[in-house]
């Protein structure tokens, strides 16, 4: 069965394109919708469907494979590959999503939603993820 | 006294030549009028209308011109007039373009600001796969083949044409270059078009397979390998000439050798009938407005892409900010003139 994996961005969004472009195949590479083995349009094609420079998409691709994701070696297919466990619970890493997510809490209440439904949610998304 | 078969073959051409240029009235992309972006309701619209009139009297104007030159071209044996009879209809359609497309300027909206693209895609294949590649390349060796075989029952001297009653008035001699010329050239062509091929599998736009964009894709690349059948097919016949004539003349009908290259270019324009009436359904255009001079070329720097899906027409058109885009028209040019050069040294 073939996967429909469909990538959408904002062009009116403060958030930088890369940068959504990053955010959402990390979303997808961790929930195991992009598997180790699959070939990503290439730079090119990419910036090309989007209709966006190729420096923003050769951008979000490099960030994703210093993380280790993606293999980008030149003159290759862009590819998902197996990603080397990070160490657990580092501890600077979980203060910094700490603040992140009392942000976004607190952007969440500040629009009417009740604790619970946060906890409801970040619940399910938490779950969700591998 | 005009041969009425002689003159029937231009004017027919010139005549197409009209029919698919007013197709561009027809063929283009959705959201789009004469290459610019418009709002979906503009192409019905009385404004778009009387702009689309406008381009087709242009059109047809220049076909009949393109005609009357043709018909004198062969009235006073002068084929200058029959090129010149083309350049102009060309070159009338697409000044008329350029006007629709500055008229639909004033129209133009922005692109809209949420794009998508498809990640995961089946590799777009060849319809028939290596052996519909292949197969044109064999049915030229397998001629080559059968001529060294036969070496020694080729004439010394054969003739290689005939006129329209069926009297040879073209010769050529027992040596390397006159009995495998024809498959020499038909082998660079099949090369060239193979390149083509390959070089469109990976240009074209991703998509899913059951996509409309996927079917589109894969019928836009059956029509270059039909092409290549029909010009191995012809060049293989035109070898084996030597082979098999009777009693020096030419034993297949003339009408077969044209219903050959006939029934390849009804396929191929079944195939992009077939093509342009899939559906449009993955990521629209994002092409920047500005980047398309006149409407009809496309120039963008800052994008990577080599081609890019039409505003008009059916298939893929090159980005001419590309040196490869150059590379790749220099060789479409530089190829048949260097064939009609070495042919006809």
């Amino acid at each position: 069965m073939e996967r429909d994996v469909q990538l959408r961005i904002e062009l009116a969004s403060p958030v930088p394109v890369y940068r959504q472009i990053v955010e959402a195949l990390r979303t997808y590479l961790v929930e195991g919708t992009l598997v180790p083995g699959d070939v990503l349009p290439s730079v090119r094609s990419l910036a090309g469907d989007l209709g966006i420079h190729f420096n923003t998409v050769a951008q979000a691709y490099r960030e994703l494979a210093e993380e280790g994701w993606l293999d980008v070696s030149h003159g290759k297919s862009v590819r998902v590959i197996e990603r080397e466990a990070p160490r657990e619970n580092d501890e600077a890493a979980v203060e910094q999503f700490r603040t992140r997510i009392r942000r976004l809490i607190a952007e969440a209440r500040a629009q009417g939603m009740t604790s619970h439904v946060v906890a409801r949610e970040l619940n399910a998304l938490a779950g969700g993820l591998k | 006294m005009i041969s009425s078969v002689a003159v029937i073959a231009p004017v027919a051409a010139v005549v197409l030549a009209g029919v698919a240029l007013s197709l561009t009235t027809v063929w283009m992309r959705p959201g789009t009028f004469f290459g610019v972006r418009v709002a979906a309701e503009y192409p019905s619209s009385a404004e778009a209308r009387e702009t689309r009139r406008r381009f087709l009297i242009a059109v047809w104007a220049a076909t009949a011109a393109a005609v009357v030159l043709a018909v004198l071209a062969f009235a006073v044996g002068m084929l200058a007039l029959f090129v010149v009879g083309t350049l102009v209809q060309l070159g009338a359609a697409m000044l008329a373009f350029r006007s629709a497309w500055r008229r639909t300027a004033r129209q133009r909206v922005e692109a809209p600001t949420t794009r998508t693209a498809t990640l995961i895609a089946p590799e777009l294949r060849v319809p028939g796969g290596a052996p519909a590649l292949l197969g044109p390349f064999l049915v030229v060796g397998g001629a080559c083949i059968a001529l060294l075989v036969k070496w020694n029952s080729i004439p010394t001297r054969f003739p290689i044409h005939w006129d329209i009653q069926g009297q040879a008035n073209g010769w050529s001699d027992r040596t390397a270059a006159g009995v495998f010329g024809p498959l020499l050239i038909a082998a660079v062509i099949l090369a060239g078009m193979c390149g083509l091929v390959l070089f469109q599998k990976r240009g074209v736009r991703r998509a899913s397979a059951a996509s409309g964009v996927y079917r589109r894709n894969r019928a836009l690349l059956a029509v270059p390998v039909v092409v290549m059948w029909v010009i191995a097919s012809m060049f293989a016949i035109a070898a084996l000439t030597p082979l098999i004539l009777v009693n020096g003349r030419f034993p297949i009908p003339p009408l077969v050798m044209i219903a050959i290259p006939v029934a390849g270019v009804a396929a191929a324009i079944w195939l992009v009938y077939r093509s342009s009436s899939e559906p449009d359904d993955t990521a629209p255009d994002n092409t920047p407005d500005e980047c398309w001079r006149w409407g009809m070329f496309y120039h963008n720097p800052d994008d990577a892409s080599i081609m890019v899906e039409k505003r008009f027409g059916v298939g893929y058109t090159l980005n001419f900010a590309r040196w490869q885009s150059w590379a790749l028209m220099g060789g479409i040019i530089a190829l048949p003139i260097a064939i009609i050069v070495i042919a006809t040294r």
